[in-house]
């Protein structure tokens, strides 16, 4: 019965989220998309895509896959690269219906103070077994709760989580989200206009500051368009449009001047395409990415087994392929690790991560 | 008169016009250097394309890691200088076949730079390495150099076997004092930072000869600290009794052939005639107002044989005539769980 009232109360609070008029909406949307570096319209359409996923079934699923019943107080620590790992972990502290605390990205508190601000009005219950902070100033008051957690999630640079560790109870649970990485995987099959404007919108959104934004797009050579064709199709006839509609937000301390290096290094390897707030780099040169935004290196590959090759190096860090086409490669099946989630182009944002 | 010529009586004379030897570069550099031309090309950037050398396509300095840029054959390459940085770091490599342009450049520029004339003949106390010992290092290269063409018979080297010979460069800077002998240090500013910390452990301050100088180059960020370029000055003024109008600034680069100085009683660094230098914007790469931050950009004709348009990783003011170097830029932070990905 509890539950049933926390899945209702967690429905209604996206229902409220999903409202265009609604005043936390608004709020979130006029002072919170700025401390993301997202333009407003980008960070409206990440609000959609986040809460059209907050749906009865959805929540009930997870509540009954909970694996966490035992615990007694949890922790989270939340990054702030993207509003969805906030909204994650208010989601995830929901389901666990434990007494947490929830450190808050310093930086990027504003969405995450509304959505408990939310809580407090539609899921009381469960607003009062968050504690949430930024513990900025008094770090050490923040670490001794750490050490009274028998489940700790956190999200962050691979450095933070090892640092963390040494702050967790032996005893606990330690879910650590770190370096991770996504990928986008055209098949020859799939050389289409479909796939273009799915790759846009994978890209785009959320200016690719999260981990599960492609970085890297593999393109099947023997398609009806060739890989550098496909690349120049994505860079001149659909991305444009697509970031006209959801423009890049800010940028970052020195990303501008990296951005600047890396296209001219890029047109060194190979093609670069370019618009004010985007660039699309074209080579056959296996290559690193960058942890700039909108920034996309696109690959030609020959079949499955040279795509394993490529991707070998960051196997174990890959947390999302993007697919367009079919997946029916034995070898890469087989080569996929387990938790790596593989979902349709244009879906790669639209995923809620459960614990 | 061949194009190397005629940058050489340009740089030694100013005459002629920079604009039509720059675009005379850029052809040749055009033509000659594969990797530069399928880029220019790319960029729609021909020579018979560019009217002034402010449009010609510029190379980040990451270029010169990964690609080599040169006109000539690699493998009849007399000299070629690489950037400094960690083993697992990919190095930057400049190739020279000829260094008339490069001595070129430093005898025209080196002793004003330090407010001396080619004619006066110093004691150097070196810092850093030689360049037998380092025959990579384009500074350690100008350093040697510029001993063996305006340096006193004493002049030395004072690093070895990685290591500052603090002792031995006390013992004859206090011969120099006593002897009232002009010295010029040359150093990095971090080898400087050195012998500071050195003369404070023993206690020592110096009162170097009227007519002392020194001239520091190299960053201000050291593996273990960082000093601001005003704590670097006071530490000279305190422990060597030089004050601003005698310490002067070096700013070079293995990717360019020549250097800049700052202007005296400034921090302000001014490029030779025959380099012009841009203060841009990165986001549109055009140049800011004055007063206005941007990346260092340089169009150097000594670069004759590479590519002689250069954009830079350091951030600087753009001042009347010149630029105040305010540090590098940072390198893109990896945020969140999105980190690099690398093979």
């Amino acid at each position: 019965m509890i539950m049933k009232q926390h899945i209702q109360s967690l429905v209604t609070i996206a229902h409220h989220w999903l409202d265009k008029k609604n005043d936390l909406r608004l709020q979130a949307i006029h002072e919170g998309a700025s401390q993301f570096c997202l333009s407003k319209a980008n960070f409206e359409l990440a609000l959609d895509w986040i809460f059209s996923q907050w749906t009865d079934t959805t929540i009930a699923g997870f509540y009954a896959k909970n694996p966490y019943k035992h615990i007694q107080y949890a922790a989270q620590i939340l990054a702030g690269n993207t509003p969805a790992i906030i909204a994650q972990g208010f989601l995830q502290g929901a389901i666990l219906q434990v007494p947490q605390c929830i450190k808050l990205p310093s930086q990027q508190s504003c969405f995450a103070e509304l959505l408990y601000q939310s809580f407090l009005i539609h899921a009381n219950e469960l607003a009062h077994l968050f504690e949430i902070n930024t513990w900025q100033h008094d770090l050490s008051v923040f670490y001794s709760k750490l050490k009274k957690a028998d489940l700790v999630i956190a999200y962050g640079h691979d450095e933070t989580m090892t640092e963390l560790k040494q702050a967790v109870s032996p005893n606990a649970v330690y879910l650590a989200h770190g370096h991770a990485e996504s990928i986008a995987i055209i098949f020859k099959d799939a050389m289409n206009d479909l796939s273009l404007k799915n790759l846009a919108y994978d890209m785009l959104s959320y200016d690719q500051r999260g981990c599960l934004s492609p970085r890297l797009t593999y393109i099947e050579e023997g398609g009806a368009w060739s890989p550098e064709e496909f690349a120049r199709k994505f860079a001149e006839d659909v991305l444009p449009t697509i970031a006209e509609q959801l423009p890049r937000g800010g940028l970052f301390l020195g990303e501008s001047e990296e951005i600047l290096h890396q296209r001219i290094v890029h047109g060194f390897r190979g093609r670069v395409f370019n618009g004010h707030d985007w660039t699309v780099c074209y080579t056959e040169r296996h290559v690193v990415t960058t942890a700039l935004p909108r920034f996309m290196i696109m690959s030609p590959f020959a079949n499955g087994s040279a795509l394993k090759d490529y991707l070998n190096p960051v196997r174990s860090s890959l947390v999302s392929i993007g697919v367009a086409g079919v997946l029916q490669d034995s070898e890469l099946l087989t080569f996929i690790p387990e938790k790596t989630r593989v979902c349709a182009l244009g879906e790669m944002q639209k995923q809620l991560l459960f614990l | 008169m061949s194009l190397m010529q005629r940058i050489q009586q340009y740089m030694e004379t100013g005459l002629g016009d920079f604009n039509e030897l720059a675009l005379a570069v850029f052809s040749y550099q055009y033509h000659h250097c594969d990797s530069y031309r399928e880029y220019c090309n790319q960029l729609h950037k021909s020579p018979d394309q560019i009217d002034t050398w402010q449009q010609i396509p510029a190379v980040s300095t990451d270029v010169f890691k990964e690609f080599d840029l040169c006109t000539l054959p690699l493998s009849t390459a007399t000299y070629v200088f690489q950037t400094s940085g960690t083993t697992q770091e990919s190095k930057g490599k400049h190739y020279y076949h000829d260094m008339t342009l490069y001595d070129t450049a430093i005898k025209n520029s080196f002793m004003s730079g330090i407010g001396l004339s080619n004619q006066d003949k110093p004691v150097f106390r070196v810092l850093t390495p030689s360049f037998v010992d380092v025959p990579t290092s384009s500074l350690f290269y100008m350093f040697q150099n510029v001993i063996e063409w305006y340096g006193q018979a004493q002049s030395q080297f004072y690093f070895h076997q990685n290591e500052l010979n603090c002792d031995a460069l006390l013992e004859d800077l206090l011969d120099d004092v006593a002897h009232y002998r002009p010295v010029v240090l040359l150093g990095t500013a971090f080898s400087f930072v050195n012998l500071c910390d050195y003369l404070k452990a023993n206690a020592v301050t110096i009162q170097l000869p009227m007519g002392s100088r020194l001239l520091e180059t190299g960053g201000l960020k050291g593996r273990a600290r960082t000093v601001t370029r005003g704590e670097l000055y006071d530490l000279f003024n305190h422990y060597l009794g030089l004050d601003l109008s005698f310490c002067f600034s070096e700013y070079g680069m293995t990717e360019l052939s020549s250097q800049c100085y700052s202007r005296p009683n400034t921090h302000v660094f001014q490029s030779p005639h025959w380099m012009q230098t841009r203060v841009i914007d990165p986001q549109s790469g055009s140049e800011v107002a004055i007063g206005d931050q941007g990346l260092v950009q340089f169009f150097d004709l000594a670069n004759y044989t590479a590519v002689s348009s250069v954009v830079t990783s350091d951030l600087a003011i753009r001042q009347d005539n010149g630029f105040e170097l305010i540090g590098r830029a940072h390198k893109a932070v990896l945020r969140g769980c999105s980190t690099l990905f690398e093979k």
